[in-house]
């Protein structure tokens, strides 16, 4: 795990950093030191050579000189040289100078005429520097100096007879030889050159043309620099000496190699001790980031572990700062595990009450259920919302407190309890404690609150269920069903309800009906059909009432009273009844100008009744529709009516006022107040169908249909009869003073196109029967 | 003393005894100089030559005319002689190793092989000029011996004095030589007798040690 720029990536950096560098810093220096040091040991090697070198000229010039001496005081020699002529004195030069191997031997004159030369190319004017610089009164003078293109040591003698007759000189040349020798003393290489214009080798003990290459110019040369210079290849390190004080230099060459060897070597030996030192510090640095990073990656991993709450492994053992981190960590987690706790708790448990809540108990519930049977009771509060109004919310919620404990001190104990609503309860038992009503007693006893006793109402719906049941498996089922049964207990008096079996289903299916009532609504699902209501005086059908129709999709045909009592309770009636008039008085519209007088009659709820802006709307809706106020007409049953009869007969007179004809529906069947009756501003009475239907057969039916049209009329409404079957009965309405019938037996409710059709078909045929019969 | 030291005496008595008949037959001019070196010095070892320009002046040879350079302590004595022509030098050897006398001057060329004691004969000078005697075994040793035509010559002491005693009077050239001049002074003319004529001399000679010290290594 060696990412960049982590903690042992960062160290080992420092580390490496720090020695290469101290490490370079030493070796340079080291390497300069002994680079100088070398330096000036080749120096100083040259410096000695060189005075080695100048040692040996002059002992090789006094041994010259004696050897000369020796010759020049043989009596022989003297007397050849004083009493002589030129020719013999010639060859007695060239003799003796043969005896010690001189290459030049030459006679002067004590004044230093230059008598005779074993070399005759040498004249007067060659040996003029060397007159210049002698000393006739030595016994010896010796001179290195260039004599006709040949460097010579050139050693003078005088001859003595005993006075000074003559000098006799004995020139041995600067040759190979001589390199050679002084080579073998000073174990420097040697060369003699001779710098005019250019660079020329007299001997070298190197090659000729590598002692040239080596020095190609004459400038080192300077006799002030008594420096070593390097040549340009680095081989050789020279220390140039004069030697007749003009253009004749010795140069001893010093091998670069020999010193530089000795730096090569060291040099490569502290490369190797840095490179063993970086290595092992490398390792150490390594050792130590990992000792360092290896518990910080644990913490790592502990860390990651905590916060994705697996199971923690486990903390490095380390004393200084990871140790305290360790524990730190240690800490936290427990710290989050205690957190942790009470927030499950919170999160499963009622503030209020301290029992589980509505979704620790499905969970709970969800595992019990599929194992095992049980009764589910669910407990409600009535009109705990009165209550809370009357004592207000903190006695309220002291209440539940209060009756929350009583249930979990319940005998016997139950398996479960649970707040699951405001007012609710949910508590399980492994099966039905019977029986249930002490229960619900002790529940119930008042409660001593603020100096005062309140006792508390409860419902207790009750579900058994059985965990083979794979209805079971599924909780909100369980507690829907309890929910049912719960609302079954309402009804009853004792306030104690089982579930029905079925309920459930029917529930679902008004659910279903109430989901997808608005849908429907707003995609015109629905459709209007019409029964059309016939004058007896003249057989014309004149009005039709509106009926609602629904075919379901999934659920088929849905009767009108089923899901117009779930509109009602859901809240849904005045959508309904808005697409009711709608479509009702876009249809007035459309047949108006076909049948100028068919007046429509659409059925309102009792809802809309209360509804103090449905006059405005229909008012709105008519004019919307171009449609006459007289074309429509309003159903409305008695007990609509005499649920709230002020508010009711307000909306009424305004509809009245509109120009809309109402009718009481249904007329007989409710409480009707007759009171009320002639207050309403009603139009119209129809006798509801339980009488009409059998009123050929039955004569208490034909004394209630006659006296209630008696009574409607002589308050001046006008009667139908609604669900004539038959002929007969139609016979009997007439003769009972009916004005309008409505029945199977002139048509069953038809949609728009076919109501269309049946009216022309009816017209029609009883306009032929009224022009048959006069 | 030895025999040959007696009779060495004996030369000299009879020379000098020659020397102060000459001088009496002659008219008896006496004349002596004083020579200094260029340090003003007095100068030893300067022979002062004086030629008579005048033929009336010459002397007749009255008997050979001989001198002695002896070789003592390894050295030549006296190291300066000037001599006339014609005069036999002797050379006895005082010394107990043998020497081996030389000249290879142009003036006379001879040698004395090794002796010992006395050499066989004299040598004849009978040429002017300048010789220079050296001893083949010992290389140190010189002395020369100027000789010259004219009887009349000097040698200055050791405290720079020449001294003429019976000179005819008459014109004489002067000419003055040392073994170690730089340069030869040009000879002048002189009148014998006269007042005028000076009486001390200069010369330019170069100094040196005039007879190295004998090497005594081998009990000599």
């Amino acid at each position: 795990m060696l990412m960049p720029g982590s903690l042992r990536h960062r160290l080992l950096l420092v580390i490496v950093v720090l020695l290469a560098g101290l490490a370079l810093a030493t070796a340079l220096a080291s390497l300069t030191a002994m680079k100088q040091d070398s330096r000036q040991q080749a120096h100083e090697v040259l410096a000695v050579a060189a005075n080695v070198f100048e040692q040996l000229l002059d002992d090789r010039a006094q041994q010259l000189g004696q050897s000369v001496q020796i010759l020049a005081a043989d009596f022989g020699f003297r007397q050849a040289v004083a009493t002589s002529e030129s020719a013999t004195i010639q060859s007695v030069l060239e003799n003796h100078g043969a005896r010690i191997d001189a290459q030049l031997v030459l006679l002067m004159s004590p004044q230093g005429e230059l008598l005779s030369s074993s070399r005759l190319e040498l004249d007067q004017a060659q040996l003029a520097p060397l007159l210049q610089d002698i000393d006739w009164r030595s016994s010896q003078y010796s001179s290195l100096l260039m004599l006709s293109e040949q460097a010579y040591q050139l050693v003078l003698v005088p001859v003595r007879a005993p006075n000074i007759i003559a000098w006799v000189g004995m020139g041995f040349q600067l040759d190979a030889e001589l390199a050679m020798q002084l080579k073998g003393i000073t174990g420097l290489e040697i060369s003699f050159v001779l710098a005019n214009e250019r660079l020329q080798v007299i001997t070298s003990t190197l090659q000729n043309e590598q002692a040239l290459s080596i020095f190609p110019t004459s400038d080192f040369l300077a006799p002030a620099s008594q420096q070593p210079v390097r040549s340009e290849d680095q081989r050789y390190l020279t220390l140039s000496q004069p030697l007749d004080g003009q253009a004749l230099w010795a140069l001893l060459h010093l091998p670069n190699s020999r010193w530089l060897q000795n730096y090569q070597q060291m040099r490569s030996q502290l490369l190797a001790i840095f490179g063993i030192a970086l290595t092992a510090s490398l390792l150490v640095a390594f050792w130590l980031g990992r000792s360092i990073t290896e518990p910080l990656a644990q913490l790592t991993r502990f860390a990651r572990q905590l916060g994705e709450g697996k199971a923690t492994s486990e903390l490095p053992r380390a004393k200084g700062e990871v140790g305290v981190l360790s524990k730190t960590l240690s800490t936290m987690q427990q710290q989050l595990a205690e957190r942790q706790r009470l927030l499950l708790e919170q999160a499963e448990r009622d503030a209020l009450t301290g029992l589980y809540n509505r979704a620790k108990a499905e969970q709970w519930l969800g595992q019990y259920a599929g194992q095992k049977s049980g009764v589910l009771l669910l407990l409600n509060i009535r009109n705990f919302r009165h209550l809370n109004d009357a004592f207000g919310l903190e006695t309220g919620d002291q209440l539940l407190h209060r009756l929350a404990g009583r249930l979990q001190q319940l005998t016997p104990t139950p398996l479960l309890c649970a707040r699951v609503g405001g007012d609710e309860f949910l508590v399980l038992y492994p099966e039905l404690p019977e029986p249930l009503a002490p229960i619900l007693q002790r529940l119930q006893k008042p409660f001593a609150l603020q100096q005062s006793s309140i006792s508390l109402q409860l419902t207790l719906g009750y579900y058994p269920f059985a965990h083979t049941d794979p209805e079971s498996a599924n909780v909100s089922t369980l507690l829907r069903r309890a929910d049912i049964a719960n609302a079954n207990a309402k009804q009853q008096l004792d306030g104690i309800a089982a579930y029905q079996q079925g309920q459930d289903e029917r529930h679902l299916r008004d659910l279903t009906i109430i989901q997808d009532l608005p849908g429907a609504l707003a995609a015109n699902a629905l459709s209007v059909h019409y029964q059309p209501k016939v004058l007896l005086t003249n057989q014309r059908c004149e009005a039709a009432e509106a009926l609602i129709r629904w075919q379901h999709p999934s659920l088929g045909f849905i009767p009108p009273d089923e899901f117009i009592r779930l509109a009602e309770h859901a809240g849904l009636i005045q959508g309904v009844t808005d697409w009711m008039l709608r479509q009702v008085i876009r249809q007035a519209a459309e047949w108006h100008t076909q049948h100028p007088r068919l007046r429509l009659a659409v059925n309102l709820s009792p809802v809309d009744l209360i509804d103090e802006q449905l006059p405005a709307r229909i008012a709105e809706e008519l004019e919307l529709a171009g449609v006459r106020a007289e074309m429509l007409a309003l159903e409305v049953t008695e007990g609509a009516v005499m649920q709230n009869p002020q508010r009711v007969i307000q909306v009424l007179q305004q509809l009245a006022a509109l120009g809309i004809e109402l009718a009481i529906d249904d007329f007989g069947t409710g409480h009707s107040s007759l009171a009320y009756l002639k207050q309403l501003p009603v139009h119209e009475v129809k006798i509801d169908r339980a009488f009409i239907k059998a009123i050929e057969h039955n004569t208490q039916d034909e004394l209630i249909v006659q006296a209630t049209a008696q009574l409607a009329k002589g308050l001046g409404f006008k009667v139908t009869a609604e669900g004539l079957e038959n002929e007969a009965g139609l016979l009997k309405l007439t003769q009972l003073g009916c004005d309008t019938v409505q029945g199977y037996y002139y048509s069953r409710p038809l949609p728009a196109s076919d109501f269309a059709n049946w009216l022309q078909q009816f017209h029609s045929q009883h306009q032929v029967e009224s022009r048959e019969r006069p | 003393m030895t025999l040959s030291g007696t009779l060495f005496i004996g030369t000299l008595l009879v020379s000098t005894l020659i020397a102060s008949i000459v001088q009496s037959a002659a008219h008896a001019n006496q004349w002596q100089l004083q020579l200094f070196d260029q340090d003003g010095k007095p100068l030893d070892d300067a022979v002062v030559e004086l030629t008579a320009l005048n033929p009336a002046q010459a002397v007749e040879q009255s008997g050979p005319l001989e001198a002695t350079i002896t070789q003592q302590r390894l050295n030549f004595v006296p190291f300066v002689s000037a001599i006339q022509t014609g005069t036999l030098v002797d050379f006895p050897n005082l010394d107990r190793t043998r020497h081996h006398v030389y000249s290879f001057s142009a003036a006379k060329v001879f040698e004395i092989q090794l002796y010992h004691d006395r050499p066989e004969a004299p040598i004849l000078f009978d040429q002017a000029g300048i010789v220079a005697l050296g001893c083949n075994i010992h290389d140190y040793m010189e002395a020369y011996l100027f000789i010259s035509d004219s009887p009349w010559l000097a040698v200055s002491d050791s405290t720079g004095q020449a001294r003429f005693d019976a000179l005819p009077a008459g014109r004489y050239q002067l000419r003055f030589w040392h073994p170690f001049q730089q340069a030869e002074k040009a000879p002048i003319e002189i009148s014998i007798p006269d007042d005028a004529i000076p009486h001390r001399f200069q010369l330019q000679i170069e100094h040196r040690p005039k007879q190295p010290t004998p090497q005594r290594g081998f009990g000599g």
